[in-house]
């Protein structure tokens, strides 16, 4: 956050010595539209929510910013409608408004609303105030622009609560049957409770539903037949486990993406934060964004469509995780192969293996982002490097997501089989979002 | 004494105590445990007996010097001293003068300690080899998994069992009642005093169903003990005959057969049964006490009064006889006539209910409840305790030895309300300090299923010692309220004019939720049996496992209840108690264990 307000303050001070109407070029920049989305994913992270509950609010929050695009540029078309169940998006009278602002306003708000406590982006609130102040906005602007945005961010927060959020906070949590060998039962260290198991009562955005893409069972349970397919995809997790390189492990550690990993000293426990996958592919479109020099509304719409695609591919995989209910590779090891000890590299998050939810996501994700940028689209990935992991240049938004199957595997938390089915189920999941939302007319 | 403190300065406290003597105990074990950790010393003095056991923990990241430190008052000499190492080998040593450091050596210590020949206790009761290998199945169902926030499982409250001698032949027979997907079990006893399983197929058609309580009576007038089971269960029915209440009729062979629509059903997670003949017409009419919603805790439900027509055929009784609509959680019920008016009252009480006591005025029946008696209650019994020819009545409750009462010195309570407007309601239970009243359940435990209270705190920090009012900021409002001020397991004396006094069981009895009492029928004066235990509960709140089924009587003089023995071998969750004649007018006790085989006593007197 420190970083942020920094930045903040140098742009008050370039604004403070230039001219009026300045405005226009510092609310058209999407480089500031980025740094919002940085600054709600620290939001995010410090609300320590599930990588799948953090989805959700990076995406209700994108689409109000692109509802505002959409009326403000012609270019582009609302969502709804595409969105079947999105109704029309209504608005006040625009005359005097400043669309970008608008936009950025909508995002805020449309962000609080899944997040705490109440008012959690008012830091970045009014640093966007500030700088439409010192650089001229008028107020007549400010209010017009504010009022387009409560009226966008408030429709879509009224359409976002009927996707089954709230009652699934009370549905039944997943029984832990110890008596069956291949079901999933918690980890080390934490041996937290498993995660989110009615998800896929959650209302898609683009899917038809949950099961829409259905995975292939995953191979029977079976570690009495060294030459069973599951003990096949057993021991390749244990054997790359023990015999990492320097190059496994930092692939494995640029997609940890673990949003609170417990460390466990002596006594002492704590946790340490890091973006979520969806938190770390909203910082991969900014990292897009300005590689490929996109527009502020070209911006926000990649956000948009990529934290749709990141949503609908967490649907799609936790539907099957608590439908096959399989055990990490740390339980089958540990439990019945004899290696108690054993631990993967990364730590195992609480719930079931089968399929990878940063592997579907990361998918998904890629073939939203090729079809705004383009496929053999080279950039750098610099999201963990405030988390202390090195950079790591890829050909290909789809290249990346290839090197996360290896990620999972690498950091011993997922069967590579598994990651190969969690790659195209992904891809099939992003490839219905570009073919259902027409974003530009 | 010198404390060591993090990041502050070190303490030392000067003992300002004058004459008065001590004796401190050091231990040297053997291998890795040179301390000897987790010995045991027991001193014998004129003052009685002390005891400490070597434990170095004090709490997180907290330890102490590996010693024990004994004060003796005035006291200059300790008559004996009893060591029990570890591995239960001991050694007594005799006549230690005070003052002085004493080594005690794993070396010198011999032999094994059995607890049983060294600490007698009065034994009432003595354990009978298994009669019955019947063995109650508790099923897989985790409460909590479907209502996050409720104080414990209702799923796991049985088994109940019924006796009477339904074959004429002088020897008690049982009905035990199955848990889920398990089927009851009819016991004929057998001359030798085995059981013998009987009827076997007609109670295996209603496997599914849970019986949480059974009882025999005449239903038809042909003067045999008729059969009838009330089921339940706090898992939302996949089908509502598994929630079904079933008469079974006796041909007075023993003989069973289920009778089909001989009552109005209600399909719902009922608790316990009574019967008596409450209009005098010279049929049994009987109670059904209703427990639960099987997803909203709480919440008080309707009980059921049924009256016979004299042919086994029963109607359920009009507002007008009783009042029994939202009357609360039943867990217990009896008919006992508690004005000697010689008309049947109706007492019932349950979890978050006052001890209720409906009078019969010829048939109809007026609600009264004792003040300032709501609890947790368990069980019933009705009793005269104190011999004054009014029935007093022994009330089950959760006990003393529990987070929800020690410290707390105001009622518990539980705010009921869908405070999320998720369309499902969320129990918040508080106990009271001082007036003031707090969550049970942590900030993180309360937003699972209520996130919205992190939208005015986010941080534990901005909780921490505030209150629920504080904590449930503008949502706590409009809710329902219940309470629990008492805890204690008790007795309510009758006075006879309508009032009655509560008094405490003795504190071995508050060492766990009671969950059954019955009449000790061997003591030749008024005696009871009580035994519970409790491990459906959070690992927060913490199993309760530790007390152990005992003896008690009423003391007259001093009006108080005083223990006459424990059976100290028992393990396990008490449900019932329950004697049975066997041949020569034998009488035997037995306690029905949750997912658990039948513990058989015989009396020692």
């Amino acid at each position: 956050m420190k970083r942020l307000i920094t930045v903040a303050t140098v742009i008050f001070a370039v604004a403070g010595c230039s001219e009026k109407k300045e405005y226009k070029n510092l609310f058209n920049d999407p480089f500031l539209y980025s740094k919002t989305v940085k600054a709600y994913n620290y939001v995010v992270m410090g609300n320590n929510l599930a990588p799948i509950v953090a989805s959700r609010c990076y995406t209700y929050a994108a689409i109000a910013a692109y509802e505002v695009v959409a009326i403000g540029d012609s270019r582009f078309q609302s969502l709804a409608g595409q969105i079947k169940h999105l109704p029309t998006v209504t608005f006040p009278d625009t005359a005097g408004v400043n669309f970008q602002f608008a936009a950025l306003l909508a995002f805020c708000k449309a962000g609080e609303a899944t997040t705490f406590p109440e008012g959690s982006m008012k830091d970045q609130l009014s640093i966007l105030d500030s700088i439409a102040k010192e650089s001229g906005m008028s107020s007549e602007m400010k209010e017009a622009s504010r009022k387009l945005a409560d009226s966008v961010s408030g429709q879509i927060i009224t359409w976002s609560k009927g996707d089954n959020y709230a009652q699934t906070r009370t549905a039944p949590k997943y029984e832990i049957k110890t008596d069956v060998k291949a079901r999933w039962v918690p980890t080390p260290p934490q041996y937290a409770q498993a995660l989110e198991p009615n998800w896929n009562k959650i209302r898609p955005i683009v899917m038809d539903s949950a099961s829409q893409f259905l995975t292939p069972r995953p191979p029977a349970f079976n570690l009495d037949n060294k030459n069973s397919e599951f003990y096949k995809w057993v021991m390749e997790v244990k054997n790359a486990g023990d015999s990492l390189t320097d190059e496994q492990k930092h692939i494995a550690e640029l997609w940890d993406d673990r949003g609170n990993r417990s460390i466990v000293e002596g006594h002492v426990m704590f946790t340490a934060k890091k973006f979520s996958p969806p938190g770390h592919w909203m910082n991969i479109v900014g990292i897009a964004a300005q590689t490929g020099k996109a527009d502020f509304s070209t911006t926000v719409a990649a956000y948009a469509k990529t934290a749709i695609a990141g949503f609908d591919a967490f649907i799609q995989c936790w539907d099957e995780k608590y439908r096959s209910n399989l055990l990490r590779p740390e339980t089958a090891i540990n439990n019945y192969l004899g290696y108690s000890e054993w631990r993967p590299y990364l730590q195992t998050p609480p719930f079931p293996e089968y399929t990878c939810g940063h592997s579907t996501v990361s998918a998904s994700a890629a073939e939203a982002l090729t079809d705004i940028f383009g496929d053999n689209f080279a950039y750098t990935d610099t999201s963990e490097l405030e988390f202390g992991v090195k950079n790591r240049s890829f050909t290909s938004f789809r290249q990346a997501a290839i090197e996360n199957n290896w990620a999972r595997f690498y950091g011993g938390i997922h069967y590579h089989g598994s990651c190969i089915v969690s790659n195209e189920y992904g891809r099939k999941v992003g490839a219905l979002v570009n073919e259902r939302l027409k974003m530009k007319k | 004494m010198v404390i060591n403190t993090l990041e502050e300065k070190a303490l030392i406290l000067k003992n300002n105590t004058e004459n008065k003597k001590s004796i401190v105990l050091s231990f040297k074990g053997e291998s890795l445990n040179k301390y000897g950790l987790g010995a045991k010393a027991y001193l014998f003095t004129k003052n009685g007996l002390q005891y400490q056991q070597l434990t170095l923990t004090r709490g997180f990241q907290s330890s102490v010097e590996p010693k024990l430190f004994f004060g003796l008052d005035t006291l200059s000499i300790v008559d004996s001293m009893l060591i029990v190492w570890p591995d239960q080998t001991y050694q007594l040593l005799k006549n230690l003068a005070a003052g002085k450091a004493v080594e005690l050596r794993k070396a010198g210590a011999q032999d094994f300690f059995d607890y049983t020949q060294w600490f007698r206790n009065k034994k009432v009761f003595s354990p009978v080899e298994l009669l019955s290998g019947w063995k109650h199945k508790e099923n897989d169902f985790y409460d909590f998994n479907i209502q996050y926030l409720i104080p414990h499982k209702l799923s796991t409250r049985g088994p109940k069992v019924a006796v009477a001698d339904v074959n004429g032949d002088g020897l008690d027979d049982m009905y035990v009642c199955g848990g889920k997907t398990q089927p009851g079990a009819l016991f004929i006893q057998k001359q030798d005093g085995s059981f013998a399983e009987s009827n076997k197929p007609i109670f295996e058609i209603d496997a599914g169903s849970e019986d949480v309580d059974a009882a025999f009576f005449d239903a038809n007038g042909d003067k045999h003990p008729d059969l009838l089971v009330t089921s339940g269960g706090n898992e939302v029915l996949k089908a509502s005959i598994e929630g079904a209440d079933r008469l079974y009729l006796n041909d007075g062979k023993g003989n069973f057969k289920k009778s089909e629509l001989a009552f109005p059903i209600q399909y719902e997670s009922k608790s316990c049964i009574t019967y008596a003949d409450i209009d005098k017409d010279g049929d049994n009419d009987f109670f059904i006490g209703n427990l639960a919603s099987q997803t909203a805790y709480g919440q008080p439900v309707n009980s059921y009064l049924y009256l016979n027509n004299g042919n086994a055929k029963f109607d359920l009784a009009t507002r007008e006889t009783i009042f029994l609509q939202a009357v609360g959680m039943v867990t217990s019920a009896a008919f006992a006539d508690v004005n000697n008016d010689t008309w049947p009252d109706l007492v019932i009480t349950g979890e978050w209910m006052p001890l209720k006591i409906f009078i019969n005025s010829k048939g109809r029946f007026t609600e009264t409840a004792v003040p300032q008696s709501t609890g947790l209650w368990q069980c019933l019994l009705p009793a005269d305790v104190n011999s004054d020819g009014f029935v007093d009545f022994l009330a089950g409750n959760w006990g003393h030895n529990s987070k929800l009462w020690s410290g707390k010195n105001g009622p518990l309570k539980l705010y009921m309300k869908d405070f999320d407007n998720n369309g499902a309601v969320e129990q918040v239970l508080c106990y009271t300090i001082d007036g003031k009243e707090y969550t049970f359940l942590a900030k993180d435990e309360l937003e699972r299923s209520l996130p919205v209270l992190k939208k005015a705190y986010l941080k534990y920090s901005e909780v921490a010692g505030k209150t629920v009012q504080y904590l449930f900021y503008d949502l706590f409002k409009d809710y329902q309220e219940l309470k629990a001020e008492v805890l204690s397991s008790s007795c309510f004396i009758n006075d006879g004019k309508g009032n009655f006094v509560r008094i405490d069981l003795p504190e071995e009895l508050q060492m766990a939720p009671l969950m059954s009492f019955a009449k000790n029928e061997i003591a030749r004066q008024a005696s009871f049996v009580a035994a519970g235990n409790y491990y459906g509960v959070t690992p927060y709140e913490g199993r309760y496992d530790g007390m152990l089924p005992a003896a008690f009587s009423y003391d007259k003089q001093k009006k108080t209840f005083i223990l006459d023995g424990i059976i100290s071998t028992f393990d396990g969750e008490a449900r019932d108690i329950k004697w049975v004649t066997q041949a020569g007018r034998n009488k035997l006790m037995l306690i029905t264990r949750n997912n658990n085989t039948i513990s058989f006593y015989r009396a020692n007197y």
